[in-house]
């Protein structure tokens, strides 16, 4: 216990240093910015960063892109409750009585609500993050490759079954992902592979070119294409205060909604949309008056709003201690880390504990400074709203383009970047989620990687390998998963959560 | 708002006034490139950057570091091998691109000896054998004794497929007996994440890489890759010592296009030469796990021709066979 509040104390003496609370500063803004602004979310903001970050520290580097990420959950709500259009998609439960509180004159406290639920949250993670990463950066030393295959396949399926839409969308979209990342050179024998002969396809995508194609470019499209009406409902948002009667009504639904959140954060796959789903839910249910629901029930914000925020802060538990992203947003933060020579998995606790404690430390220190700085800003977030669509767009393609083209000065890698965009907007267009498309992307090649490893140590024995216990079991579970998705009887059921 | 409108325009009219005088000074003189065919921020890139500042005093002109990566470094190369021969253009690179593309891809698009001139050797490195829990040697003649008595179990982990520690580990298989299988890692900090836990017996790679761990004794370094011991772990026989004739070294060298004038070839050997010898540097390429060289365009020249032969049996034997 004692250690990990020396290891804090250690992470605090990292994150509050003048460049780094700066940096923390700019991602949590920036990242409030694109949860504010609709159209644009953490993701496609987080690859267009990333290029930026190429001169920055490392640790700098990813305390500002882990900014952006839960500054995003924040600034989500805001628009949410406002203009009743989910700034960030995990806030899209927040506009149910959210906006309805915002229309019923009490957009104050739903705001004030929604940032306390989230600081809260982000505390109770933090510190969870902190008590789990060093035991679990212990286990993963048991870990061989056999066993990293077997953990990233069951990620995969857990994936697949908790995204939204059919299990063959999902299963589909995972799958093309890997495929998509297979293009590249034979990790072995360096073979080219789905290269189509051409030299610049010879390391395969970067995976900064797909997420900025898939989800930065083809948002545009997608936007500009569905014109929003956007109605402002409060042009002052005055009395920030809630009720005694609203914190005592949120109290329970912002601790229960930190704990779902928690836990379904840690979970692959899930994060922080699945978990304000399942949030507002467990609220309802549990309420004595789910009538009010839909309403202005101010615990539909509380509840979801922190288990939004709790879950974008778990999900970098597999990533610090494993090595492996939880979701889209930390495939990211994997390719960043790799951009900047770190290799995510175990070693880094040990290896660079200024990287792994500070990033832990300034997620609380980021959360602190949203809290404080993001109230009184409400006015300016209110009023970025009005910027139009049409002034906005060519600066988020420009700044695509230019990252793209500072990646390795090549232009062709810009038309491609383009392509995936169109790709993307396909995808969108026939209800295909690419979340799963870049966690199978990134998830591809490290799980290629750990089976060729363990067939080789094996010597081509596969009863070796499936003989492991924890190998073995994983897999087994990863398998009943699938089935039990598959099932007709819970089919109906995961509809029904979706529905809801 | 309207404040934020009239900063961005501010800005954006600074920028758009400023970049023509900026341009025209660069007309008046090009700044010199050093192309790193790999990505920025490992050690290579590192040594890029120190041999920029080493010119921009000596030769007080503006240097810039380009890393254009892509194909196992051919990417830059095929830059460097493309543009004008003026002197302004230089490529840092390590062995592989320079040294061993050659022997490994049947279409490369350029031919390292013809289409090069050698500036000048700025440093070399070796490679070391380490074990780790899952091996009881205590020397090179016990792990060759294990590997003899368990050989389903002679695995070797390496940073990567295809590049040197690979094919020296190669050139050991075969000068020892026994047929090792090769495991290719990304870099050797996930290789020895696998070593200490026990996952793999053997790693082959840089003695830097291994040394930290060495000195924790959770692995134990058995042999050194030069003729002679390393200045790192002096207590290490090398390879040859215990009798196995396999003798191998990485270096970083600096090259020019193929029809760059002699005499600024020159020039250039002798200031990076100079630099790289000083005190200073010594120490700062320590750090980064170099060992300080510098040399003349010829030495390099033919440092280059005598490693493409060196290691061509060992690339041909390990089965690392690319089609392009």
């Amino acid at each position: 216990m004692t250690e990990i509040f020396a290891n804090l104390i250690f992470g605090l003496s990292i994150a509050i240093t003048p460049t780094n609370i700066a940096l923390c500063l700019i991602g949590a803004l920036a990242g409030t910015l694109v949860g504010v602004l609709p159209g644009i979310g953490p993701l496609a903001t987080i690859a267009m960063l990333l290029p930026v970050t190429f001169g920055l520290p490392p640790v700098g580097a990813l305390i500002m892109l882990a900014g952006v990420f839960y500054g995003a959950m924040y600034g989500g709500s805001t628009t949410a409750i406002l203009v009743n259009i989910p700034g960030e998609a995990a806030s899209v439960v927040t506009t149910l009585d959210g906006f309805q509180m915002a229309q019923q004159g009490r957009a104050g406290p739903a705001l004030a609500i929604a940032a306390i639920g989230s600081f809260f949250a982000g505390c109770v993670a933090t510190v969870l993050i902190a008590l789990l990463a060093g035991p679990l950066t212990q286990f993963a030393f048991f870990f061989g490759q056999a066993e990293y295959f077997a953990l990233m396949t069951l990620g995969l399926v857990l994936a697949i079954v908790l995204a939204n839409g059919p299990v063959s969308k999902s299963t589909l979209m995972v799958l093309a992902g890997i495929v998509l990342s297979m293009v590249s050179a034979d990790v072995d024998t360096g073979q080219s592979r789905m290269t189509f002969g051409k030299f610049e396809l010879s390391d395969g995508f970067g995976f900064i070119i797909v997420a900025m194609g898939v989800f930065g470019v083809a948002e545009i499209i997608k936007n500009l294409l569905k014109p929003s009406a956007r109605e402002l409902i409060a042009e002052k948002v005055t009395n920030l205060m809630p009720t005694r009667r609203d914190l005592a009504d949120a109290a329970p639904a912002i601790a229960r909604g930190t704990i779902l959140g928690s836990l379904l954060g840690i979970l692959p796959g899930g994060g922080a949309i699945l978990s304000s789903f399942a949030s507002y839910t467990l609220e309802k249910k549990l309420s004595k008056t789910p009538e009010r629901f839909g309403k202005g029930a101010i615990e539909g914000v509380a509840g979801p709003e922190s288990a939004n925020n709790a879950a974008s802060q778990t999900s970098f538990i597999p990533l610090l201690t494993l090595g492996i992203p939880a979701n889209a947003v930390m495939a990211l933060m994997i390719g960043a880390m790799t951009l900047h020579g770190i290799t995510p998995g175990p070693q880094v606790a040990t290896k660079q504990p200024d990287l792994f404690w500070g990033l832990i430390a300034s997620m609380w220190v980021g959360n602190l400074m949203l809290l404080v700085i993001n109230l009184p800003l409400i006015g300016i977030w209110v009023r970025l709203l009005r910027v139009p669509y049409r002034l906005l767009y060519p600066m988020i393609l420009m700044f695509c383009c230019i990252g793209v083209y500072s990646l390795n000065t090549s232009t062709f890698e810009i038309m491609l970047a383009l392509a995936f965009g169109l790709f993307g907007y396909w995808l969108y267009k026939h209800d295909f989620e690419a979340a799963p498309l870049l966690l199978g992307f990134i998830l591809g090649p490290m799980m290629e990687e750990s089976l060729r490893k363990a067939m080789s140590l094996a010597r081509g024995d596969v009863l070796e390998i499936l003989m492991r216990p924890l190998t073995g079991t994983l897999l087994a579970l990863a398998a009943i998963l699938l089935v039990a998705a598959i099932l007709p009887t819970v089919r109906k059921q995961r509809e029904t959560v979706f529905v809801e | 708002m309207k404040r934020i409108f009239a900063w961005v325009s501010a800005i954006t009219l600074a920028a758009v006034l400023l970049a023509p005088a900026a341009s025209h000074a660069q007309l008046l003189q090009q700044p010199i490139k050093i192309v790193f065919p790999f990505a920025a921020g490992g050690g290579g890139d590192a040594l890029a950057r120190l041999l920029a500042e080493e010119l921009r005093t000596a030769l007080n002109r503006n240097v810039v570091v380009e890393n254009k990566t892509g194909a196992g470094g051919q990417a830059g190369t095929l830059e460097v091998v493309n543009s004008a021969p003026n002197g302004d253009t230089l490529l840092l690179t390590p062995i592989a691109p320079v040294v061993l593309h050659q022997n490994i891809y049947k279409n490369l698009r350029y031919d390292p000896i013809k289409d090069l001139k050698p500036v000048a050797l700025i440093s070399d490195f070796e490679f070391a054998i380490a074990v780790g829990p899952a091996v009881p040697a205590k020397t090179l003649e016990e792990l060759i004794a294990w590997m003899k008595a368990n050989p389903t179990k002679a695995s070797y982990g390496t940073p990567g497929a295809g590049a040197l520690p690979h094919f020296f580990g190669v050139l050991f298989s075969k000068a020892v007996g026994v047929d090792m299988v090769h495991i290719g890692y990304r870099g050797s900090a996930l290789a020895l994440v696998d070593l200490i836990s026990g996952q793999i017996p053997i790693v082959v790679t840089t003695t830097t890489d291994l040394l930290q761990n060495h000195k924790e004794g959770k692995i134990r370094i058995l042999a050194t890759s030069d003729s002679k011991r390393s200045p790192l772990v002096p207590e290490v026989p090398t390879f040859q010592e215990r009798g196995y004739k396999i003798v191998g070294t990485a270096w970083y060298g600096v090259f020019a296009p193929a029809k760059t004038p002699d005499e600024v070839v020159n020039r250039y050997s002798k200031i990076l030469s100079d630099a790289v010898k000083t005190e200073a540097m010594k120490e700062k390429l320590l750090k980064l796990g170099l060992y300080a060289r510098g040399s003349t365009p010829e030495e390099l020249g033919k440092l280059q021709k005598e490693h493409a032969d060196l290691w061509k049996p060992a690339i041909e034997a390990s089965g690392f066979k690319p089609e392009n």
